[in-house]
């Protein structure tokens, strides 16, 4: 029968020094998921993947607090003011001021781009 | 036709951020913003008038726009009155007679000649001479600035009053049996002049709707050239949000409202939703001028010469096509105490507003803001005269259907 060397001391300072590297490793462990999960937080606020509801959603989200529902098939937009006036020749001119609930869009001025050339005449 | 400028990046601006990417610049158009960017607006001058244009999905705007500018183009240089080169002047200039014309000049003469078939010569396009003899002899921009034109004033003194005694300058109205097209060939007795106001316009708006809808490819359209709207396709939601108003809700001194809703007689804007079809709108609150110290307007009453005059200062009208809702907004305002009657035997949805500002609604106006107008009946009449149009807004109706 082939026995081991008796000695307690040896043996003691084998079992001490696995719990230190047990220990050590946890610890590393423990580190290197918390630097993952920040660096993938970080990561995914930088290229604009938040949790926050997509812009579709946010529309859906502003029709239903107005109360409107999107029949099956039909398209659903969120044009809540006159895109036109018809009022007889000469009042035709409606700047629509009324943004959409949702805040998604619509923070610009009424008329955003002019690109009438001064010169430029009609008739 | 003018060339084309290099395409201007919006990318990136308020509003149209999402949707669209280039927009043609050549023409003057301004984007408007609309508080989404789900459709895209625009706006620019022609034809004496403003022109909007609104699209979904909003990248389809550049095709939308240059469709449009292809029609205005080719209804200014046929048929305005105000140009002295377009083929109705030369008409004229000719003093009548029988000339061979474009296709597009015998289809807006044709379609004028059927409303006034149509109407039994409410409207009647043998009224140049006397709107001339009125003082409309030019671009309405020249006569408010030189003649001092009038904005509403909804006091009685303030109304048109021809019947009281002639208004100086008064021509006969030869009327419309008097003209003759057989094809493309026009035949104008000497002396008549043409004037397609009560249908022009309509029919531009018709034909820039299916133009623009046809070269985005798909989506919706709206034009509006003077008020008087068309669509085209599918429309955002339940309809296109639409306001009908007259110049009695807007600001003293502008013609450029903003939200309407401040009339102080109870007949304020009304926002609609229109889905399908067209609304036109004629008002005697509109093109007002002085003409030797009276108040004239613009629409006249063929069967006197005189500025139109009844118990009704704007009316609108839903139709199938925009020409037929011109062509009967102006019918009604000249009908005057019949024209409820004459609107409902023939379907049509229409609100129309007294000189005191009360609304009457016939055929399922919508009585709520924010209504839908009702899908306008198809009435044979009009709409026949439309070559070249009709067969597209038929096969569109049908896909709504």
């Amino acid at each position: 029968m082939n026995q081991e060397p008796q000695d307690p001391q040896g043996a003691a300072e084998r079992r001490h020094g696995l719990r230190r590297v047990r220990h050590m490793s946890n610890w590393t462990a423990a580190g290197l998921i918390a630097a993952t999960a920040v660096t993938t937080v970080y990561l995914a606020r930088g290229s604009g993947m938040t949790s926050t509801p997509s812009a579709a959603a946010r529309a859906s989200a502003a029709s239903a607090a107005n109360g409107a529902s999107a029949a099956p098939g039909t398209h659903k937009s969120c044009i809540t003011v006159p895109v036109a006036t018809s009022g007889g020749s000469g009042v035709t001119r409606q700047a629509p001021v009324t943004k959409c609930s949702s805040g998604a869009a619509g923070s610009g001025p009424v008329v955003i781009y002019v690109t009438r050339p001064p010169n430029a005449e009609d008739n | 036709m003018s060339t084309l400028a290099p395409p201007v990046s919006i990318t990136g601006l308020p509003c149209l951020s999402a949707g669209v990417s280039h927009v043609a610049v050549d023409r003057g158009w301004i984007l408007v913003s609309i508080g989404t960017d789900t459709a895209a607006v625009a706006e620019r001058n022609a034809l004496g008038t403003n022109v909007r244009v609104a699209v979904w999905p909003a990248h389809h705007l550049a095709a939308a726009l240059g469709a449009v500018d292809a029609e205005l183009d080719r209804l200014d240089r046929t048929a305005s009155r105000f140009r002295d080169d377009s083929e109705i002047s030369r008409v004229h200039q000719a003093g009548g007679g029988s000339h061979q014309v474009s296709q597009g000049l015998a289809e807006a003469v044709g379609v004028a000649l059927a409303a006034a078939r149509w109407t039994g010569g409410l409207v009647d396009p043998t009224v140049g001479a006397a709107i001339i003899g009125l003082g409309y002899d030019r671009d309405f921009a020249a006569i408010r600035t030189e003649s001092g034109a009038r904005g509403w004033e909804p006091t009685p003194e303030r109304e048109p009053v021809p019947g009281k005694g002639p208004v100086p300058g008064k021509e006969p109205v030869p009327g419309w049996e008097s003209v003759s097209l057989e094809g493309i060939r026009l035949t104008v007795p000497a002396g008549v002049r043409l004037d397609l106001g009560a249908t022009a316009k309509g029919l531009g708006s018709d034909r820039a709707a299916v133009a623009a809808w046809r070269a985005a490819g798909g989506g919706g359209v709206l034009v509006s050239l003077g008020g008087d709207i068309a669509v085209a396709g599918e429309p955002p939601g339940s309809g296109w949000p639409i306001m009908v108003a007259d110049s009695s809700i807007l600001p003293s001194g502008t013609e450029t409202g903003t939200e309407a809703g401040a009339g102080a007689d109870g007949a304020a804007g009304q926002l609609v939703r229109l889905a399908a079809g067209a609304v036109a709108t004629s008002s005697v609150t509109s093109r007002r001028w002085r003409q030797h110290g009276r108040v004239v307007h613009h629409i006249v009453d063929p069967r006197t010469g005189h500025p139109a005059r009844g118990p009704w200062r704007t009316v609108s009208v839903a139709a199938a096509s925009c020409a037929q809702a011109n062509a009967a907004a102006t019918a009604a305002i000249v009908a005057g105490g019949s024209a409820e009657a004459w609107l409902s035997a023939r379907g049509l949805p229409a609100r129309l507003v007294t000189h005191g500002g009360v609304v009457r609604r016939v055929n399922g106006w919508p009585a709520a803001e924010g209504g839908r107008v009702p899908a306008p009946p198809r009435l044979s009449e009009l709409i026949g005269a439309r070559s070249g149009v009709t067969g597209e807004m038929d096969g569109q109706e049908g896909r709504r259907a």
